[in-house]
């Protein structure tokens, strides 16, 4: 039994890893081409899940549908955000720094505002998937994980095809490399910024979405997990690199499921954190560190 | 809350004032005293409870008081205010012993500041009726003069859930639970519960606060072949469970779950279905009672005493009601206000009185060895329903639970 147990939880960190991938994917591409560490991504990530749930109570939208709704309502939030918040930050003498700063206030805001607004009850999306779950000999996987899985391998196969073979995507990885350069080829930098971050926070509210589909509860306070878990993932698999996002999801998810099977929950947190310490140790720069990326 | 805050403080200013020529007035009154909280973490809980204690007072007064050495004497509640604060509720319980001169007192909420008024009446030798601190470790520390009427520790509350997954002929126990200190010592109370009953505890397993996934420890469970399934989490993290174990089809003949009585959780509808769970105050628990009022004629002296009150009666409410009810039980039986005369009354009715919250059984500590928390189900026609104990089970249990398949 405990073979199967083993089985059981190496598929779910392969699944879970991906989806958190997404996390990192979208944290990377914000920190790649703006130097802002959002702080504040988690609650994004969260106020996604809520759109999904206010939308399916009002409208009767289901969380498939919502999706891409929540998508462009969250990329417009970003690209406006841009302009209002982000943007200022490049006056600062230390624009990481300053960043780090307001996003973790705005962090802080966010939280308070979803809690003031939806109350701290843990709320859940109500739908079902018939069949609920598949079972591969002795192992079972819920069809809802299957399906977001899918739904990752989709989105991140879009952004790949975005990033390498679009003009805005080889531009958006070029500010990566070298943004001043980018500036003098006559690309419109500011422009490319205000629409990464949109995609960034994009990309979060629809995390929101398939995490409240696949851990069915979710409440104001999960935020800051999630931030954290985007950013092992990214420490991981390097900063600013969205492809070392997906290898490091991958390392974490099944790192923690194996874990968990293995020892329990708790240690299985410690042993991520051990984890990403060894990489800052033996790796600074990640296991894709900006070096590959050139 | 600032009307509330006005009161306190001219309550307080008031009892000072009076302080020295009041403080002879025992002989024709009985004075008890307690703290609220007008501000901080437990405002409100402190707030349901001492409502309770009114409803109490108020009906004593109504039929001329307790009767101490053949003579009726009324009961006069002395409320002070402790701000959730334990440092000053220490103080303001020596503050009601030595200069309001009162002749018992009752605890505030929470076993954070029972332990500290517990200090203080200690040492001053008084009496100290408990309605709602549930920490074991309070009834371990030799305290004399204290007696927990209504509320039974944590290390107990998992008991009927278990007396009845006995009952039912399960075999073998998975606990879960959240690395947080209540949700941890029901746990081991469940744990130890368990084993008395002879059933085998074949999973014990923790995890940390934030986690989001529970898909392995279910199945963890499921591999480990128990046939009760008592994870001691909060609503959010048993909605998840409860969803996660529909999407893999996990099922367990017995799952009880500590929260699945609020109403957050049975928000999530018919996954919810069969669960049990337990709680104190439901319109389906009736007990026998033979000290204070029963059900329907608490919830009319509620309504007509606080009419304006923001929440309807709770169950710190029907603790504290309890816990005056027994407390007056035990005056009378007394016929005195010393603390070790009164601490022998109590051990007296121990076994003998039934309140509004259930039996009221103690033991040398003062610790609460009944009162039960009746064990409801979730059923899909009737709703949440009472299936044990027998003497206020209104229907049969569901069991096996339906496995989700055949649903």
């Amino acid at each position: 039994m405990t073979a199967d147990l083993l089985l059981q939880g190496l598929i779910n960190g392969l699944i879970l890893g991906l989806i958190y991938s997404l996390i990192g994917l979208s944290l990377n591409i914000i920190f790649g081409v703006l130097r802002v560490v959002n702080f504040a991504h988690g609650e994004f990530i969260i106020l996604g899940a809520y759109a999904a749930y206010f939308l399916q109570r009002l409208l009767g939208l289901s969380p498939f549908l919502a999706m891409p709704v929540i998508f462009v309502m969250f990329a417009l939030i970003g690209w406006a955000l841009y302009f209002v918040l982000v943007k200022r930050l490049a006056r600062s003498d230390d624009p990481e720094t300053a960043s780090l700063l307001v996003m973790f206030g705005l962090s802080i805001t966010l939280g308070a505002l979803m809690l003031f607004f939806f109350e701290a009850d843990a709320r859940s999306l109500d739908y079902m998937l018939e069949p609920p779950f598949l079972m591969f000999g002795n192992i079972v996987i819920p069809t809802t994980r299957l399906v977001a899985l899918a739904i990752t391998l989709v989105i991140t196969g879009i952004t790949a095809w975005f990033l390498y073979r679009t003009f805005p995507g080889k531009a958006l990885r070029a500010v990566i490399m070298n943004r001043s350069a980018v500036a003098t080829v006559g690309i419109d930098v500011e422009k490319l910024s205000a629409m990464t971050f949109g995609i960034g926070l994009g990309f979060a509210g629809v995390t929101g979405v398939l995490l409240a589909m696949i851990f069915p509860a979710f409440s104001p306070f999960a935020g800051a997990d999630y931030t954290l878990i985007g950013f092992i993932i990214i420490v991981l698999g390097g900063l600013g690199h969205p492809i070392g996002a997906l290898v490091g999801g991958l390392l974490f998810g099944v790192t923690e499921q194996v874990t968990v099977v293995l020892a329990d929950n708790s240690v299985a947190l410690l042993v991520g954190f051990a984890l990403m310490i060894a990489v800052i140790f033996f790796r600074p720069s990640g296991l894709f560190g900006r070096q590959q990326l050139r | 809350m600032l009307k509330q805050l006005r009161n306190a403080a001219l309550a307080a200013a008031a009892a000072l004032a009076f302080t020295a020529p009041g403080a002879d007035a025992a002989d024709d009154k009985i004075r008890i005293g307690m703290t609220v909280s007008s501000a901080g973490n437990f405002a409100l809980a402190s707030q349901s409870g001492v409502r309770g204690v009114e409803i109490w007072v108020d009906e004593v007064n109504k039929a001329g008081g307790l009767e101490v050495g053949g003579r009726k004497l009324p009961v006069e509640l002395v409320k002070l205010d402790d701000r959730s604060d334990k440092q000053m509720t220490a103080r303001v319980y020596e503050t009601l012993i030595t200069d309001e001169k009162v002749d018992l007192l009752f605890a505030p909420f929470g076993s954070t500041l029972t332990a500290a008024a517990a200090t203080a009446t200690e040492r001053l030798d008084k009496f100290l009726v408990i309605w709602s601190a549930a920490a074991d470790t309070l009834y371990d520390q030799g305290f004399k003069n204290i007696v927990s009427a209504t509320q039974m520790p944590v290390s107990r509350m998992p008991v009927a859930s278990l007396d009845l997954a006995k009952e039912l002929g399960t075999k073998k126990v998975a606990i879960v639970y959240v690395d947080e200190p209540f949700p941890a010592g029901l746990a081991t109370g469940a744990e130890a519960a368990a084993k008395e009953r002879g059933l085998e505890v074949v999973l014990m397993e923790r995890y940390p606060k934030g986690a989001k996934d529970f898909s392995l420890i279910l199945q963890k469970a499921r591999a480990s072949g128990a046939d009760v399934f008592f994870p001691t989490s909060y609503e959010g993290d048993l909605i998840s469970m409860v969803r996660q174990m529909r999407q893999m089809n996990i099922n367990f003949p017995y799952t009880f779950m500590v929260y699945a009585s609020t109403p957050q959780f049975q928000a999530i509808g018919e996954d919810g279905d069969y669960i049990y769970s337990h709680t104190n105050f439901h319109p389906t628990i009736n007990w026998e009672v033979n000290a204070g009022l029963n059900r329907e004629q608490f919830v009319e002296a509620y309504d007509r005493l606080f009419p304006k009150a923001e929440y309807p009666a709770d169950f710190q409410t029907v603790l504290a009601y309890g816990a005056g009810a027994i407390a007056g039980e035990i005056i009378e039986k007394a016929g005195s206000t010393d603390a070790a005369v009164l601490k022998q009354a109590a051990l007296d009715l121990s076994g003998e009185l039934t309140v509004l919250a259930g039996p009221y059984k103690i033991d040398e500590t003062g610790k609460q060895l009944a009162m039960p928390f009746p064990v409801v189900q979730l059923q899909p026609e009737k709703g949440m329903v009472t299936v044990w104990p027998s003497e206020v089970a209104v229907a049969e249990p569901i069991f096996p639970i339906p496995a989700w398949t055949d649903r």
